[in-house]
């Protein structure tokens, strides 16, 4: 890998200027030449808050540099340079190359490929060390996540791990999914040879109709789009995780704020296997979400067999306006609550407070399972108390993991505070340069999508855990509730709301292989199933 | 008091002087401005319950310098919809009052018992001099600003002071336009005020793309203008329904609510062409007998005259010296966007409006003044208002040039907290402009990232969608 880059001149910072490659097919695609004076003018008659400029063949994301020491930003930029991308080369239309190729490769060789992917990367340390570092310049997630996203990347890629996503997730009539993944299977239950047959041996003389045949079941690969979101580094790789799991001829297109993360892989295929069919129909682009060229073809009937769209409302909805005949598997944009039983005030508060930070803190709050809201059994001054000790709590991770608040993220706040939410119960921890984290004790009806989702918990009262039931709907992902007992108590109530996951309160960020996600499985809608 | 209100009548004086291309008061005016912005803080501070706790919580007491108020101590203009959505849900108006007294100078003792929509609120406040003006935005959460009649009098005598010259402007070749002229040199603001309600507009009759009465944004600006009109005709000729409107964005939770929006979506939808050919009707028969036109509306409003005019072939030429006015954004509630330039063609094209004559205004409820764009593009600020541009952070900028969110210190907001940072990302420009006007001015508009889409442009342009 370190090899590949440095003979591209990839994934260095050259005075702020980082070079980026595309994987198209197994083909890696690296930018032009461009100067940083070229890329700097590319933005000088945009707005502050433009992330991407096209000039001519080349693609530049802007990401503002963010002093690690003091979590604010410099006022200077990183400039990622791509290539400029040709959205025809991406759609695989030579289906019966796949079904010679790729969709004929079992189970342990997309294992194999896993493990000589892991291999690689193991073999280059250093250099992912190197790249970690490229990305804390201008990460918003503070340095402890960053850290902690480069060994999990490891546990991630695990062989054992992908045989039981497959396995599980894949699974029919209790036959284990990596069967049908690798061919035909067949189904123990006999098919009714039906009216016509039955009426057919009537009529002919020639052969049996009414003898019931032998029916077979097989996943059969399909070529998927993933349109991946920014908002945990993680996303990226659980996409490409997926594809490759299914021997899919994909296209990953990755996001805004974590580029870097997905080329990895894509660099780790081209040096470990890079004429191995997965490789081979792999690609891991970046385009400008909503760029009509690009997108207009891509979700053109038939070029795609599943789109997998993950992202912001707007987003989500304008894939599924664009692509209203290709499948669709929206992971839409979901939040996390906690429930709070009374319990807690009887000599527990800090346990559950301290056991609600740890939901808040997956992911800085920006997850889909991070605890956005919580309700607390109690009265008004009860969860005033919570909110006071729930603050401190997150003090403390403040202390342990310094936040990261954007500019913008800090105005919002403000505006809250001093705004639509000034007669709330504000207990806000504060560095030098601001908010660090805060709780507020919101009296009414709180608009979520006003939530700035940066270590701010919104806490609402409630008389009993019960009445926070109408507030739930299929927007809530997952569901921490304090005390077991009353989890217990709820769980069929809150899950019938349409929330995917109900789990004891500190235990949200759990997951292992195999897990439902949204409320599938998601493997599952990434085949098709055929009948032989 | 006496000093404050002194402090009001020189600035709209000089309000007035800048407007007719005077520039020898402004330094003046400007220590004066923040003499009285100072006082109101002052005021806001211990008579404002909502915004006491917030200066308290930031560490602050009874007086502040103009500039610690900008970095500290200015609104979001969310702080108008900071009650709970439950009580006008649950038609709780004595806990909506409650709230309104927290962020207004008075306490409000209105008995409000029985009430059981915004309209019999507003009205009932009303009846206690009260008057109140609402505005919405996407998500349907009513802004409620709440002014005593004579703030709103000063309001609109500053508004009548500072327009009128730049009206008058583009008015110079008609009779109206010189009994004003000759008026605006001669007479006080008060008095001109007088003068333009007792003469009216003569040879003018007002079209207005609006309710014939209501208290959400561009229609409460409809309500003052009419009476200034010997004839005058409205879109809707009913008044328009705060709950009935809240309803149709938000669901209907009683009867009431039921009856009011589904009345507010015959009026607006299902008798949209009707009411386009009446007043079509109206301008035509008023064109006929030689009167000039006032038309004023909404952008979205103004396309959909054109429209039906295209599509019922009834070419209007009016005559000369009509008058178009555009308020309330360019963007509607489904993300829709008029162009600006070829509404100005069109209502050129299809009206025979010249283009001197078609004039935009800025303005919101949170703040009393309007702006009207000059014919070069920009947006002029009156002396009267003190314009904050801030960064991201919501830190003053401490430049009048520039993008950033649009704040204001409104001296004239004595009643309720005028120092507010709304939800637009401007773009400002100051110094000398070609059309005569000197000073800060705002020549782009947009939303601030995350910010809901507002404006009369906006709400009304929805209910049909």
């Amino acid at each position: 890998m370190e090899k590949l880059c440095l003979r591209h001149g990839l994934l260095g910072n050259d005075s702020g200027l980082v070079r980026i490659p595309f994987l198209v097919k197994g083909r890696l695609m690296v930018p032009p030449a461009i100067s940083l004076k070229a890329a700097e003018t590319a933005f000088n008659d945009a707005g502050k808050d433009t992330v991407w400029a096209e000039p001519g063949n080349v693609q530049i994301l802007r990401e503002p540099v963010i002093e690690r020491s003091t979590m604010r930003p410099t006022g200077e930029y990183i400039y990622q340079v791509m290539p400029g991308l040709d959205p025809g080369e991406l759609v695989e239309r030579d289906t019966e190359k796949l079904a010679d190729g790729l969709y004929q490769l079992k189970t342990d060789e997309i294992l194999s490929y896993i493990e000589c992917i892991i291999r690689v990367l193991k073999k280059n340390t250093r250099f992912l060390a190197g790249i970690v570092e490229l990305m804390r310049q201008t990460s918003e997630y503070p340095d402890k996540f960053l850290d902690n996203w480069a060994t999990s990347v490891f546990t991630s890629l695990n062989p054992s791990s992908a045989r039981q996503m497959i396995d599980s997730e894949l699974a029919y009539r209790g036959v284990a999914g990596s069967r049908y993944l690798d061919g035909w299977v067949e189904v123990p239950a006999a098919a009714d040879s039906g009216w016509l047959a039955s009426q057919a041996q009537s009529m002919f003389t020639a052969g049996r109709f009414d003898v019931p045949g032998k029916r077979y079941i097989r996943a059969m690969p399909v070529r998927q789009l993933h349109i991946t979101a920014g908002n945990a580094p993680d996303v990226p790789l659980v996409s490409i995780l997926r594809a490759v799991l299914t021997k899919s001829a994909a296209v990953i297109k990755l996001p805004y704020g974590a580029v870097i993360p997905g080329i990895l892989f894509a660099l780790a295929a081209v040096a470990a296997a890079p004429q191995h069919p997965i490789t081979r129909n792999l690609s891991m682009v970046y385009w400008q979400g909503g760029d009509e060229k690009i997108e207009g073809q891509l979700f053109r009937p038939g070029a795609f067999d599943r789109i997998v769209v993950w992202g912001s409302p707007r987003a989500v909805a304008s894939v599924q306006s664009r692509a209203a005949f290709t499948r669709t598997i929206c992971l839409n944009p979901r939040y996390g609550i906690s429930l709070i039983g009374r319990e807690a005030f009887y000599g527990r508060l800090e346990e559950a407070a301290a056991r609600a930070s740890l939901d808040v803190m997956i992911y800085n709050q920006r997850a889909c399972t991070s605890s956005l809201v919580h309700y607390f059994e109690g009265t008004w001054e009860q969860a005033s108390e919570y909110a006071r000790v729930l603050s401190e709590a997150l003090k403390k991770w403040d202390e342990a993991v310094p936040n990261f608040v954007s500019p913008a993220v800090s105005g919002r706040i403000m505006r809250m505070r001093r705004g639509r939410y000034a007669g709330a119960g504000w207990h806000v921890n504060s560095t030098g340069s601001g908010f660090s984290s805060g709780v507020v004790v919101v009296p009414g009806a709180f608009d979520i999508l006003e939530h700035p989702m940066c270590r701010l918990v919104v806490v609402k009262p409630a008389a009993r855990l019960e009445d926070a039931l109408g507030d739930i709907d299929q927007f809530v992902s997952t569901a921490g509730v304090y005390p077991e007992r009353r989890r217990i108590e709820l769980i069929e109530k809150i899950a019938s709301r349409g929330v995917s996951s109900v789990l004891p309160l500190g235990q949200c960020e759990r997951v292992y292989p195999g897990m439902p996600h949204d409320g599938m499985l998601v493997l599952g809608q990434l085949v098709d199933w055929k009948n032989g | 008091m006496n000093r404050q209100m002194e402090i009001c009548q020189k600035l709209i004086a000089a309000s007035r002087g800048w407007a007719s291309g005077k520039r020898g008061a402004l330094e003046e005016a400007r220590k004066l401005r923040r003499e009285l912005l100072e006082a109101n803080y002052t005021r806001y501070f211990k008579n404002i319950p909502l915004y006491r706790k917030i200066a308290q919580e930031q560490g602050f007491g009874p007086s502040a310098g103009i500039d610690v108020i900008k970095q500290h101590l200015m609104l979001d203009a969310g702080i108008f919809k900071s009650y709970e959505q439950n009580w006008l849900d649950a038609g709780d108006y004595s806990a909506m009052t409650d709230w309104l007294s927290g962020i207004f100078c008075h306490r409000i003792g209105t008995d409000v018992s029985g009430v059981t929509s915004i309209d019999d609120w507003i009205e009932k406040l009303g009846q206690d001099s009260i008057h109140v003006v609402y505005s919405s935005g996407t998500s349907g959460a009513f802004s409620f600003v709440a002014r005593k009649r004579q703030n709103w009098e000063l309001a609109r005598t500053a508004n009548i002071a500072g327009i009128t010259p730049q009206i008058l402007d583009r008015l110079q070749d008609g009779f109206t336009g010189r009994v004003f002229q000759s008026a605006l040199q001669s007479k006080s603001p008060q008095e001109l005020v007088e003068l333009l309600v007792k003469r009216g507009l003569p040879g003018y009759d007002g079209v207005f793309l609006g309710f014939r009465q209501g208290r959400m944004g561009n229609q409460a600006l409809m309500e003052e203008l009419a009476p200034l009109f010997g004839h005058c005709a409205f879109l809707y000729e009913i008044s328009v329904s705060g709950s009935g409107l809240r309803s149709l964005r938000r669901g209907a939770g009683t009867a009431e609510e039921r009856l009011l929006a589904g009345k507010l979506r015959e009026e607006v939808v299902e008798r949209k062409m009707q009411n386009y050919i009446r007043l079509i009707d109206f301008i035509e028969a008023s064109t006929r007998q030689g009167q000039k036109m006032l038309i004023f509306g909404a952008s979205y409003q103004f396309n959909e005259l054109l429209e039906i005019m295209c599509v019922r072939k009834r070419f209007l030429a009016l005559n000369r010296g009509s008058l178009a006015l555009v308020g309330g954004g360019w963007k509607s509630f489904t993300g829709e966007a008029v162009s600006r330039q070829s509404l100005v063609e069109m209502l050129e094209d299809k009206l025979g409006l010249e283009s001197e004559k078609i004039m935009e205004g800025y303005s919101m409820t949170e703040i009393n003044l309007l702006m009207l764009r000059c014919r070069h593009g920009l947006f002029h600020i009156p002396p009267i208002i003190e314009p904050v541009l801030l960064d991201v952070e919501l830190n003053p900028t401490g430049s009048q040039e520039g993008e950033g969110a649009f704040g204001f210190m409104d001296p004239l907001a004595l009643d309720y907290p005028g120092f507010i940072i709304s939800g637009d990302y401007v773009h400002m420009a100051s110094g000398e402009c070609r059309c005569g006007l000197t000073g800060p001015a705002v020549d782009q508009i947009g939303r601030m990232p995350g910010s809901e889409i507002k404006g009369c442009g906006g709400i009304m342009g929805s209910v049909g969608a």
